[in-house]
């Protein structure tokens, strides 16, 4: 397989499975990879290492799981000064995490969890944002979520929730193709409409990804290659977001490395034959 | 109801199947809340199991994969999750197959569970940085002397051949049943390099090398095994240890 290199910035979830491969084969497709914090923050081990050898040939997002953004407890003081360290050892050009919570301080519930969109969720969010964002000394990312509950106290729309945070804390954003998609479905709504009223303005990166079907419910384990319903609202949004750095996940059924490189052309491709007309932000 | 409260109910009803809570949330599609409640259970379940999976895997292979996902199911209701950090999780494991109804008469299912434990923590070690081949050997001339050994390693003992039965979860070929599984084991663990490495130490050597480990003085470690060792057995342990590239550093005595 032979790769062109590519004025847009298409790169894939680092995963260890891959590390083998990655270390012996130049990937030239892949202009960037993103690294799960969370498998690095101890900065020992293999792993570690290898991360720090990619790292001197490709530029690294880090992307976490576990910052907590969305706790009313607050932020884990202990995994935010271990992302400093891992930040400042591997020079990241993004780091990111969720919109949402993931547990108290007695119990880590390893899952991503809805947030009521309310004034005082927001106020929560954002006094757990600035505190992250001054110890990082740098702003952060926060990506979208799929969700199985819905909270009917919600005050405004996800949208405008992140809209406000973007604007009170200069946090960035991350949009998730795949959680609005699996959202659209799970909870009946039009995808486009929701992407329509996205706050571009405060975008930095695209996630693209893969879902699986639980019976009528779309559960969000990117353990398949992206749906043709995931490429055809990206299709869409191409022009607005042709300049941004793109990311493909992948967390199960893991395939060989050169099918992922795969999507990755495909994605470079749908950029390329998109004018980039409508350029939403100067962010990246 | 404020955020503190509602994410406290909403973690009950994760953790719990029975619990009940009214928050405001409506289910996604025509998921039931309970239902809804049970994909993130289902998610926090699955995480820790492969959690588990990925520490114990001999632990599975001798269980079988039902069996070994029952036990987890019930290590994960007992045993919540603390922290994001899925490595640190399961550390009691063995001490709970031990006391299982399931598990408890499999005699030697507590030990491979500590070795497996360790296997992990020097998987995951910082890679040593071991003294230089040729200077051990010029150091280890000298009268009387300490060593550091490198952190990444572990001296396992056991009345069982745990590393036997490891080893035959790692060959395809294996029969369980092969092995004479009631005979003790004193067992090296390393890292050399990226590397981790298992080597089956006699009752002297893994005596020394405890004893080094805790900072006794060379001829202190040799003197109580003098009689069972001779020259040569003593060289070619030092031989194995620095070609192991187990030294840290050779701290040299006046």
């Amino acid at each position: 397989m032979s790769f062109e290199t590519s004025a847009h910035k298409v790169g894939l979830g680092l995963r260890p499975s891959h590390f083998s491969h990655l270390l012996e084969v130049p990937t030239p497709g892949v202009s960037c990879f993103e690294a799960l914090s969370e498998q690095f923050l101890d900065l020992k081990g293999h792993p570690f290492e290898v991360l720090k050898r990619l790292r001197q040939n490709h530029p690294i997002a880090l992307h976490g799981m576990s910052l907590n953004l969305g706790s009313a407890q607050g932020v884990r003081v202990d995994y935010l000064k271990q992302l400093v360290e891992l930040a400042n050892q591997i020079e990241p050009f993004i780091v990111s995490d969720h919109l949402c919570w993931s547990g108290t301080p007695t119990h880590h519930l390893h899952n991503l969890l809805p947030l009521p969109y309310t004034f005082e969720a927001l106020d929560q969010v954002c006094e757990n944002v600035d505190l992250a964002q001054d110890f990082l000394r740098r702003p952060l990312l926060l990506e979208n979520i799929s969700t199985y509950l819905q909270n009917e106290r919600s005050e405004m729309s996800e949208t405008e929730f992140m809209r406000l945070l973007a604007q009170r804390t200069g946090c960035s954003l991350l949009l998730d193709i795949n959680a609005v998609y699996i959202n659209s479905v799970n909870h009946d709504f039009d995808p486009q409409t929701y992407l329509d009223s996205w706050p571009y303005e405060h975008l930095a990166q695209v996630h693209l990804a893969g879902h699986s079907e639980l019976e009528s419910l779309l559960i969000d384990s990117h353990s398949n290659p992206v749906p043709l319903e995931v490429w055809s609202l990206f299709d869409k949004l191409a022009p607005r977001i042709a300049h941004l750095p793109i990311i493909i996940e992948r967390d199960r059924n893991l395939p060989a490395f050169k099918d992922l490189e795969k999507e990755v052309q495909l994605a470079i491709r749908i950029l390329e034959k998109s004018n980039e007309t409508q350029r939403s932000s100067e962010l990246v | 109801m404020k955020l503190n409260e509602a994410q406290n109910s909403f973690k009950e009803l994760t953790l719990n199947p029975y619990a009940t809570a009214e928050l405001g949330l409506r289910p996604a599609g025509q998921l039931s809340q309970k239902q809804a409640f049970d994909v993130y259970r289902h998610g926090y379940v699955e995480k820790l199991s492969e959690a588990l999976e990925q520490n114990f895997a001999s632990i599975q292979w001798l269980l079988g994969k039902r069996i070994f996902a029952d036990l987890c199911a019930d290590y994960i209701n007992q045993m919540p999750a603390i922290t994001h950090n899925l490595r640190e999780y399961g550390e009691e494991f063995p001490d709970f197959i031990k006391i299982h109804p399931t598990t408890r008469n499999i005699p030697f299912l507590k030990d491979m569970g500590r070795f497996e434990w360790i296997y992990q923590n020097i998987a995951r070690a910082k890679s040593p940085e071991p003294l230089n081949k040729e200077l051990c050997r010029d150091l280890i001339d000298s009268a009387n002397f300490k060593i550091r050994f490198i952190p990444a390693m572990e001296i396992f003992e056991s009345v069982f051949a745990i590393s036997d039965i490891w080893n035959c979860h790692q060959s395809p070929t294996c029969e369980f049943e092969d092995i004479q599984w009631s005979r003790p084991e004193n067992i090296l663990l390393f890292k050399k390099k990226h590397q981790v490495l298992v080597h089956k130490l006699d009752r002297c050597q893994a005596a020394i090398l405890l004893d080094l480990q805790e900072g006794a003085l060379i001829a202190t470690a040799l003197a109580s095994h003098a009689s069972h060792l001779t020259v040569d057995d003593i060289s070619s342990f030092f031989s194995f240890l620095i070609d192991s590239e187990l030294i840290e550093d050779i701290m040299v005595l006046d």
